[in-house]
């Protein structure tokens, strides 16, 4: 009995000193990783851009808040696209065999420990509303993403026309 | 065994030669959509000479890609307008044989100058569409299976919901093939290919 205490205790300490050894060593390890960032070039007279990335997180995270300078755009904001469904309030104006896909706002994206979740055409995307200028190809600008655990990290987005 | 080749001997057997190596969706019994006018507000690029309805048909020997979107529209609709951009000049030369249409369905919105602004930036060859009502629209929507709503809420914010499939059409109104959400540009540029050789021979 007081052996397994003994032995349970050696293990906290052990677990602990592991724990330190790992955050000492490397900031970063529970940082989320964010990769393939980019922007789509906004084609002319629109005012409204879309940034895309991979975002993956060893202990789970989860993306809350977006932003970027006000000399990119004016506001910033998280949207999913999702296909509407028979039981939404939206009005079908013919029953196309392909249902019809609206765009959303979202208050967040979950990353699951260990997973990834990628914001590309047709899912999850940053919108940016009110473009100061168009984004055009080969261009970067800066977008800060707000996490629930890793707090603000920043990241470069490069204007392209299609995907990495 | 057998019930994986059998299935798949009847999708060949049923596409006939060419449509096996189709990326998009060719329907057995293609839409047709050469009745299908629209009010034409094209202003810019090769075709800002023209009457005020567009037929829905390719220029003869030729293909078009038609698109129902909307400019505000900061994901779908340029993501595919990217693709087809994209798969046209792969073509090379021949890019000069496929036209591009898109119909807003934001009427409200997409004034004539917007659309074509935004189009200029896909085409060199576009036909910008904007239906002078609601009901015209939807007549041309329903010929291609197509539909949208656009709705607006207290705060007066709009929202837009549309199916987001890409058409390509030749010179009679067939549809000859379909693009759902999500094809990419390689795929395009495969069924351009082979739908080019396909008219060229007919002709």
């Amino acid at each position: 009995m007081k052996k397994s205490k003994i032995t349970g205790l050696l293990l906290a300490v052990v677990a602990g000193a592991g724990l330190f050894a790992s955050c000492g060593s490397d900031d970063s390890s529970s940082s989320p990783e964010i990769t393939k960032v980019w922007a789509r070039t906004s084609p002319m007279k629109t005012s409204l851009g879309a940034v895309y990335m991979s975002i993956a997180s060893k202990d789970g995270d989860e993306l809350t808040d977006v932003s970027v300078d006000p000399s990119i755009a004016a506001m910033a904001q998280i949207h999913e696209m999702v296909m509407a469904t028979a039981d939404t309030s939206m009005s079908m104006t013919s029953d196309a065999p392909s249902g019809e896909m609206v765009m959303q706002e979202v208050d967040s994206v979950v990353i699951d420990a260990g997973g990834s979740v990628d914001l590309k055409p047709g899912g999850y995307h940053i919108m940016l509303l009110d473009l100061v200028a168009p984004l055009e190809l080969g261009a970067k600008f800066d977008v800060t993403l707000t996490f629930s655990k890793a707090g603000k990290i920043t990241v470069t987005a490069e204007v392209r026309d299609e995907a990495p | 065994m057998a019930g994986v080749v059998l299935p798949m001997l009847m999708i060949l057997a049923s596409c006939g030669p060419d449509a096996s190596s189709m990326r998009g969706i060719v329907r057995n019994e293609p839409l047709r959509v050469g009745a299908v006018t629209l009010t034409d507000v094209t202003a810019e690029g090769e075709f800002a000479d023209h009457g005020d309805l567009f037929t829905m048909k390719a220029q003869a020997g030729e293909l078009l890609v038609m698109y129902f979107g909307y400019t505000n529209c900061p994901d779908l609709c340029p993501t595919t307008l990217a693709a087809v951009r994209t798969a046209t000049k792969n073509l090379g030369d021949d890019g000069a044989n496929v036209d591009l249409a898109m119909a807003t369905v934001d009427l409200e919105r997409d004034t004539p100058e917007v659309l074509n602004g935004y189009l200029s930036s896909f085409s060199d060859h576009f036909h910008a569409l904007h239906a002078s009502s609601q009901d015209e629209l939807e007549a041309a929507e329903n010929a291609f299976l197509a539909s949208s709503t656009v709705t607006k809420d207290a705060a007066g914010k709009i929202e837009v919901g549309h199916s987001a499939t890409a058409y390509v059409i030749d010179d009679t109104g067939s549809v000859l093939v379909e693009w759902p959400f999500g094809i990419d540009n390689k795929a395009m540029t495969n069924d351009l290919k082979i739908l080019l050789e396909q008219t060229s021979s007919n002709n």
